[in-house]
């Protein structure tokens, strides 16, 4: 199964707005210790730079509906590593893996995303993956 | 936009009273020589230069807004319904708007070359403590004080991307902000994991990834959304 790794830097606040740095690490913002595991509909995606964001609508433990905004790596990093912009749509299942932000804010720093009616697996390609394999 | 517009017109502000600054500072300002192309600075500075704020502010309050102007300029949503909007500079006034982050940011790269606190005063950065993996701004000093070319490297480096996106908006090329963004993204990122965060390495990512996989199924606090 192919590996995903995580992103370094997060840019939320390019969709939730605030004062967030569109750079920091990855720490400052994720908990290392929470891994995510998401599954939902996608609502939404935005190819922005530096980072690339899906919003996703999943079920949390309390039975609610909640909207995530889960960050990936930047546009051409993912049209790199077999990315298409119209490969997600609206509408997509998807099951996320990553890490949760450290402020309880709905936001997933991606590792790996699945398209749950294909089944393939998309890296979610952030600068974390060209640290890791330096 | 208007957050961005708000943001750039307020870097700007800065840039003009940290020349001022800088300007009134000066008593006893030195004469410059003669030069054929007054954009050449091939004189020492005609004052001193006094910083007011510290890198990390200058890069919050300035470098970082004025880069969004660049990575905001182009974009690809998705949206709900399906439909695909493309964002990119159109009207002259989009393209001025570029303009000034592109300006901001390169002239306020340089303004890194005078030297100042990294941190504002008590801000030690995330240094401390169990899950720390920032450099304290003295760790950062004396980087920087052992290998000052690789700091004024990088710096250079981010402004050759500002010189890139000047160049675009003379040119109105907006399929090239992609790649400028993704240009951005990359000198900014080299800088902060040379200076910010190093100890976000490969062996740090290699760590996380194993977690992430040796992690159980999602259940508990942690379960955004179960399995249905």
């Amino acid at each position: 199964m192919r590996k995903f790794l995580t992103s370094a830097i997060a840019a939320g606040a390019l969709l939730i707005g605030g004062s967030a740095w569109a750079h920091h690490p990855f720490a400052a913002e994720y908990d290392a210790n929470k891994a995510a595991h998401l599954e939902g509909k996608v609502t939404k995606v935005n190819w922005t730079n530096p980072h690339a964001f899906l919003t996703v609508e999943g079920r949390a433990d309390d039975g609610k509906v909640e909207r995530w905004q889960i960050e990936l790596g930047s546009p051409n990093a993912l049209t790199k590593h077999g990315w298409k912009r119209t490969m997600v749509k609206a509408g997509d299942e998807v099951t996320v893996k990553g890490w949760y932000a450290r402020d309880g804010k709905h936001i997933i720093n991606a590792e790996g995303v699945k398209l749950n009616r294909t089944g393939r697996e998309l890296d979610a390609r952030s600068s974390y993956h060209e640290a890791a394999a330096n | 936009m208007k957050r961005s517009h708000s943001r750039a017109g307020f870097a700007a502000a800065l840039v003009l009273c940290l020349a001022a600054a800088s300007s009134c500072s000066s008593s006893k300002p030195s004469t410059p020589a003669a030069s054929p192309n007054p954009m050449v600075n091939t004189t020492p500075l005609l004052g001193d230069m006094k910083p007011v704020v510290s890198v990390k502010e200058l890069m919050q309050y300035m470098i970082d807004p004025a880069s969004d102007y660049v990575f905001d300029s182009v974009k690809s949503i998705v949206q709900p319904n399906g439909k695909v909007v493309e964002v990119a500079p159109k009207t002259d006034e989009d393209w001025e708007k570029l303009r000034i982050g592109a300006v901001t940011m390169l002239e306020g790269i340089y303004l890194l070359k005078v030297q100042r606190p990294f941190t504002p005063a008590g801000d030690v950065n995330n240094s401390v403590g169990p899950d720390a993996n920032e450099l304290s701004p003295t760790e950062i000093a004396a980087k920087v004080q052992k290998d000052p070319v690789e700091w004024n490297a990088r710096i250079e480096a981010l402004r050759n991307v500002g010189l890139q996106v000047l160049d675009i908006v003379k040119r109105k090329d907006a399929k090239e902000l992609w790649d400028a963004s993704e240009n951005l993204d990359e000198a900014c990122e080299a800088c902060h994991k040379s200076y910010w965060y190093p100890k976000e390495d490969a062996a740090f990512y290699r760590t996380l990834d194993k977690r992430l996989h040796d992690a159980p199924a999602p259940k508990g606090a942690f379960v955004a959304s179960p399995k249905r």
